[in-house]
C-alpha cells in the first residue's frame, strides 16, 4: 500500500471538472484508490465522482491519496502528478 | 410566417440578451420529471424492474455520450466536461448499488429507488459549507431526472421538431441546450438567465436571438405558437401580425445592407447643423473592438470586466475569499489572466481610449448575481462597494489594469458610486497600487484616468463634489432610470413606469450635462438608451456629445445623428423640460417627435419600397 499527501493548489479545488479528471484517471488502474481530505477527515473511493465532489476539497486542502493493488506505484504517481499540475487548468 | 394568426397578437417585454430577430415556432422545454409512478413492486417483478433500470442507465449513457460529443464539437473540450461529470455520476458505484439494493431488498420501484438514493446524496451536498461545492449537487439532479425520464420514456426531444425552433422555458441549462442540435435552435426565450450565463454566451456566439425576464412565460406562450423574438429590443410578439413580421423582416434586411455599405467609417459624426457627436463601443469582449473602430467608434466607452470573470471561472466571491486566505494571493482570476485581457483590449484599441469598468456585481456569487435585470433592483453590496469590501480582489484588478495601461490609453470607471467617499477610497486604492508597482520597478508613463458611473440618484445630487474627485463621468441610463423611478423594466406591471422621459430622469440628465460642462469634465452616456432614435435625439438635444453603445447599434445611430438638427433638438428638449407630467411629455412626443419614435419603422418602409423597386 502506498500513501501520499499533497496540497490541492488549483483555483477551484476539486470542482466538477477536476473531480472528473481525477476519477477518470483513478479508474484506469486496478488498484483500490482512496482519497482523504485532511482538512475535514472525509474519505472516499477515488473512483466514485459523487464522493470525490463531496470531499469539498477547495484550494489549499491537504489531500491524502492511498493506492493498494498491483499497479499502485503507477497509480499514485499519475494521481499526484495530476494534482501537482493543477489538473492542467490555467492558473 | 405564413401561418395566419388565430389569436390576436400580443407583445411581451423582457430583457435583450443576445441580439438578432427571428420568427419561428415556440417550443416548450419540458421538464424531465414524470407526473407519477408506482412506488412498490412485487417480489416476482424484481428481475424485470432491474432490467428496466439497466435499460434506463444504458439509454442515459448513450444520450450523455452523444451530448458530450456534440458539446465538444460545438463549444470545445473546455466546457464539455459537464456531460462527462454526468456520465461519471451515472457510473458511480455507490449510487448504482444503492439504487439496486432498494429495488431488490426493499421492493421499491426503480423510480422511487432512484429518487430516494439521489435525495440522500443531494442532502449531503446541501449540507456542505461551501456554496460552490453545494452547487455541484445540481449535476446529480440532472442525472436523476434523465434516468426518470428514460424510465418512463417521456423524452420528447427525438420527435419531430419544427424547422425554426424557438425554445421557451423558465430556465435553460447548458445540458438542455445540448440535447437539441444547436443549429436548429433559432431563438431562446426564458424567464431567468444571467447576462453572463453560459447559455447567454453560447447564444451570442451562435448569434441566436435571446430574450429573458418574461414572467409566467409558459402560460403566455405555448408550444406551436408562432412567435417573433427581437433580441435587440428584448421583445417577444406572440402570433405577430403580418405587418409586424414584415416590418421586422425589412428591418433585418436593412441592417444587413447597411452593415455591408457602411462598414468602414470614421468618427466623429456630425448633425445637419455641424455639431460633432463622438461614438464609443460598449463591449465585454476584445473581439468586437476592431469591428467597432471600423464603424467609426472612437474607443471603448465601457468594458464590462465582470463578464470575463464569469466566463472563465464558475466561482463566487465567498469561495474565493476563503481561498485567498488559504492560498495567499489566489483570488478569482489571477492578475496575469486579467492583465492579458486588458492588454489585449488596449492593443486592439490601438491608442484609442478604453474605459474599463471595475467589477460590477453582487456578492451572492458572480453567476447568480449577474442574472440581468432581476437582481439589479435588489439593493446593497455591489459595484464599487463590493470592491472596497474585498480589497484583495480589487487590488488584483487594479494592478492588472494599471500594468496594462502601459500598452494603450486605459481608463478606469467605478460602478454604482453613491457617495464622494467611495470615489476617494477608490482613488486611494489606485494610488496605492501605483506606488506598489513603482516599488516593483513598473513606472506608469501617464497617470491613469479614474471616472465614476452615474447610476444612483445620490451621485447626481452630489455631482459637483463627485466631479471634484473624478476625471470623468459615464451615465448608466438603465440603472439611473430604474433607481430614480423605483421601477424596473423587466417587470411587466412596471413597464409603463420605466419611462426614460419621466421629468425626473430628464432633469437628472440635464444636470449631468450642465455640471460636466461647467467643471469642464467629460460626461458621456453609456446606457443602451442611445440606441433608440428618439432617446438619442433627446440626449443630443440635452447637450451630450459622447455616446457609447453596443456594436450592433452603431450603424443605425450614425444615420440618426446625420438626420438630427442639434439646434432644433435643443429647443425641443428645453420645451420638454418645462412639462410637469408624464402625460404631457408623452403628448409632446406624439405631437412633435413622433417621427423619431417611429424612425425604425420609417426606415424599414423606405427600405422595403426600395427593395420592391429594384
Amino acid at each position: 500500500m502506498l500513501r501520499r499527501v499533497i496540497r490541492v493548489e488549483n483555483q477551484l479545488g476539486l470542482h466538477a471538472r477536476a473531480a472528473a479528471r481525477l476519477v477518470r484517471t483513478a479508474s484506469r488502474f486496478e488498484s483500490q484508490i482512496k482519497l482523504t481530505s485532511l482538512n475535514n477527515d472525509k474519505e472516499t473511493d477515488g473512483k466514485d465522482i459523487l464522493g470525490v465532489m463531496l470531499l469539498a476539497a477547495s484550494c489549499g486542502t491537504e489531500l491524502q491519496i492511498t493506492a493498494e493493488g498491483v499497479d499502485e506505484e503507477a497509480a499514485i504517481a499519475e494521481l499526484v502528478h495530476l494534482v501537482e499540475e493543477n489538473f492542467q487548468e490555467p492558473k | 410566417m405564413k401561418r395566419v394568426p388565430e389569436f390576436p397578437s400580443s407583445k411581451l417585454c423582457g430583457i435583450p440578451l443576445s441580439p438578432g430577430i427571428i420568427v419561428g415556432t415556440a417550443y416548450h422545454v419540458e421538464p424531465f420529471t414524470p407526473s407519477f409512478y408506482r412506488l412498490r413492486i412485487s417480489r416476482v417483478e424484481v428481475d424485470q424492474e432491474l432490467r428496466r433500470f439497466e435499460e434506463a442507465v444504458a439509454q442515459s449513457r448513450r444520450q450523455l455520450t452523444s451530448i458530450k460529443q456534440r458539446l465538444e464539437a460545438q463549444i470545445g473540450r473546455e466546457r464539455s466536461y459537464i456531460a462527462d461529470v454526468q456520465l461519471l455520476i451515472l457510473e458511480d458505484k455507490r449510487f448504482r448499488t444503492e439504487i439496486e439494493e432498494r429495488i431488490v431488498r426493499q421492493l421499491c420501484s426503480p423510480e422511487r429507488a432512484i429518487r430516494e438514493a439521489a435525495e440522500e446524496w443531494l442532502s449531503s451536498f446541501r449540507s456542505l459549507q461551501d456554496p460552490f461545492f453545494q452547487e455541484r449537487g445540481s449535476e446529480l439532479k440532472d442525472v436523476e431526472e434523465r434516468l426518470l425520464a428514460n424510465l418512463t420514456e417521456v423524452n420528447g426531444k427525438n420527435g419531430h421538431l419544427p424547422e425554426a425552433l424557438i425554445l421557451v422555458a423558465p430556465e435553460v441549462t447548458l445540458s438542455v441546450l445540448a440535447d437539441y442540435q444547436l443549429e436548429r435552435i433559432k431563438g431562446l426565450v426564458v424567464t431567468k438567465a444571467g447576462a453572463a450565463s453560459h447559455v447567454t454566451i453560447i447564444a451570442r456566439s451562435y448569434q441566436i436571438p435571446m430574450v429573458s425576464g418574461i414572467e409566467n412565460l409558459t402560460d403566455q406562450v405555448h408550444t406551436g405558437d408562432t412567435i417573433l423574438v427581437d433580441g435587440c429590443e428584448g421583445v417577444v410578439y406572440r402570433n405577430p401580425s403580418r405587418r409586424e413580421t414584415r416590418r421586422y423582416q425589412s428591418c433585418v434586411e436593412k441592417k444587413q445592407q447597411t452593415a455591408a455599405t457602411e462598414d468602414a467609417d470614421t468618427g466623429p459624426f456630425t448633425t445637419i447643423d455641424g455639431r460633432a457627436i463622438h461614438l464609443y463601443l460598449n463591449t465585454e469582449t476584445e473581439s468586437e473592438v476592431d469591428s467597432g473602430l471600423r464603424q467609426g467608434a472612437e474607443g471603448v466607452g465601457l468594458f464590462r470586466s465582470e463578464f470575463m470573470f464569469v466566463k472563465n471561472t464558475a466561482t463566487n466571491l465567498r469561495a474565493s475569499d476563503r481561498r485567498s486566505r488559504a492560498a495567499g494571493t489566489n483570488a478569482l482570476l489571477t492578475e496575469q489572466t486579467q492583465f492579458d485581457v486588458y492588454r489585449g483590449l488596449a492593443l486592439a484599441a490601438g491608442g484609442k481610449p478604453v474605459v474599463l469598468r471595475t467589477l460590477d456585481t453582487g456578492e451572492a456569487g458572480l453567476i447568480s448575481s449577474l442574472q440581468a435585470g432581476a437582481d439589479k433592483t435588489s439593493f446593497g453590496l455591489r459595484g464599487i462597494r463590493l470592491s472596497l469590501k474585498h480589497p484583495d480582489i480589487f487590488r488584483l484588478q487594479l494592478r492588472a489594469a494599471l500594468r496594462a495601461s502601459l500598452f494603450g490609453k486605459l481608463k478606469i470607471v467605478f460602478p454604482m458610486v453613491a457617495s464622494v467617499d467611495e470615489v476617494i477610497k477608490g482613488r486611494q486604492a489606485v494610488d496605492e497600487v501605483q506606488a506598489e508597482l513603482q516599488r516593483e520597478g513598473i513606472e506608469l508613463t501617464h497617470p491613469i484616468r479614474v471616472g465614476v458611473m452615474l447610476e444612483v440618484p445620490a451621485a447626481i445630487l452630489t455631482l459637483d463634489n463627485i466631479l471634484c474627485h473624478a476625471d470623468f463621468a459615464a451615465v448608466g441610463t438603465n440603472d439611473l432610470i430604474q433607481y430614480t423611478l423605483a421601477a424596473g423594466r423587466a417587470d411587466d406591471v412596471m413597464a409603463d413606469l420605466f419611462n426614460p422621459l419621466h421629468p425626473a430622469v430628464l432633469m437628472s440628465l440635464k444636470k449631468v450635462a450642465e455640471t460636466s460642462r461647467r467643471v469642464e469634465k467629460l460626461a458621456y452616456i453609456c446606457g443602451e438608451l442611445a440606441s433608440h432614435p428618439l432617446y438619442a435625439y433627446i440626449l443630443i438635444g440635452l447637450g451630450f456629445q459622447h455616446l457609447s453603445l453596443h456594436l450592433g447599434g452603431l450603424a443605425s445611430l450614425k444615420r440618426v445623428i446625420r438626420a438630427i438638427n442639434y439646434g432644433e433638438a435643443r429647443d425641443h428638449v428645453n420645451q420638454l423640460l418645462e412639462l410637469p407630467t408624464v402625460e404631457a411629455v408623452n403628448r409632446f412626443v406624439e405631437d412633435h417627435l413622433a417621427a423619431w419614435r417611429t424612425w425604425e419603422k420609417q426606415g424599414a418602409d423606405v427600405q422595403a419600397s426600395f427593395l420592391l423597386d429594384s
